[in-house]
């Protein structure tokens, strides 16, 4: 397993000027670590949806190499959109995959056969460019720099350790966050969309 | 002009280039003259609440897009709607195919078919319905305008008095 926050800071390192877009509970890591916010978006709340809208973002901007962090709880709700994804083969996305095998958020309930799927076979099973998995630190820094520069889809699926939540919602910390219409409009304001 | 080409010249007059949709044999008049015009994109998506997401997404990059799907398929995004399209202020134009109208034979089309429109209701999205080609142009540019003045999601509900509906 890789901590989610270490593959944020290695992934960082390679980012670059793409677009940058986090999903549940491990995503939360990315905003100690980006270091351009404007570039970042969230498309997140509606579980399920969120793969789909960042495909959307990446065929609207073609010319931008356009990344999202998924998780496999979202990711299962929704697996049909990897089909779409394959389908239409946007070269400028790049989809990690970082699974902690459970429902973080609600309490740690295992997701369906949480142990044994291999989602980067699926990816690849479903026409994903190119198909990667991780179990290592060093190995997934070093090959950073390949899974940023090549055509995609590319699909990158990661092992990362459960933190679960047990406090009730209400009694969480919430961290002071922009709106999804806030993320959206700076995003149009940074890429001069009108 | 058929109602399908009405529809299509709209989308064009209102600068929607994207177009995600899951299939349907009515729908097919539209996404075929859709398919071969370079000026859009059309993308197949798997399930309803996916296109929903893939025209959330394209919206967000400055592009226009609208969703075509049939009323059971609106039955399985409506949380598309209300979670992320609504909450995000994102206009987007749902083209639904309504089943369970006149001419219906399957009756799992039945519920979901007399549904939609209470259920857009109390979603509070406006929503309009298509039933001849009569001001076709007219209501469905208008709608359109609405839709992107409100930015808020609108239904188009096409029913086989506009289309000719399946009969198998």
């Amino acid at each position: 397993m890789i901590e989610s926050k270490e593959v944020f800071e290695a992934f960082q390192e390679h980012r670059g000027d793409a677009i940058v877009s986090v999903q549940g509970t491990s995503g939360r890591h990315w905003a100690d670590v980006t270091t351009n916010q404007n570039r970042d978006i969230s498309m997140g709340g509606a579980m399920g949806q969120s793969t789909a809208a960042i495909f959307g973002l990446a065929l609207g901007l073609p010319n931008e190499k356009v990344v999202h962090f998924d998780t496999e709880g979202a990711l299962l709700m929704n697996l049909g959109v990897l089909a779409s994804i394959a389908g239409k083969k946007p070269t400028n996305f790049v989809h990690f995959l970082l699974d902690n095998e459970c429902y973080a958020t609600t309490g740690g309930q295992p997701v369906p056969n949480s142990e044994e799927i291999d989602y980067s076979v699926i990816a690849a099973g479903s026409g994903y460019a190119a198909t990667y998995n991780f179990d290592d630190l060093e190995e997934f820094s070093t090959s950073l720099d390949e899974i940023m520069n090549q055509d995609g889809p590319v699909f990158v699926a990661i092992k990362v350790p459960a933190e679960v939540e047990n406090l009730p919602i209400g009694m969480r910390e919430r961290r002071t966050s922009r709106s999804r219409g806030q993320t959206i409009s700076d995003l149009r304001a940074e890429l001069d969309i009108s | 002009m058929t109602w399908a080409q009405t529809i299509v010249d709209a989308l064009k007059e209102h600068e929607i280039s994207l177009i995600a949709y899951v299939p349907d044999s009515s729908i097919h008049q539209v996404t075929k003259i859709v398919d071969k015009d370079e000026y859009f994109h059309l993308v197949s998506a798997t399930r309803e609440e996916e296109a929903l997401g893939i025209a959330a997404g394209a919206y967000a990059t400055g592009r226009n897009a609208a969703v075509f799907m049939q009323s059971s398929g609106f039955g399985n995004s409506i949380n598309a709607v209300a979670g992320l399209a609504i909450p995000s202020r994102i206009p987007i134009p749902i083209f639904i195919n309504l089943r369970g109208e006149h001419g219906e034979f399957n009756i799992a089309q039945v519920t979901m078919g007399r549904s939609t429109r209470p259920i857009l209701d109390v979603l509070g999205i406006p929503h309009y319905t298509l039933d001849s080609e009569e001001r076709l142009e007219e209501k469905v540019n208008g709608a359109l305008k609405l839709c992107y003045a409100s930015r808020e999601p609108l239904a188009l509900c096409m029913t086989p008095l506009l289309h000719g509906g399946k009969n198998v």
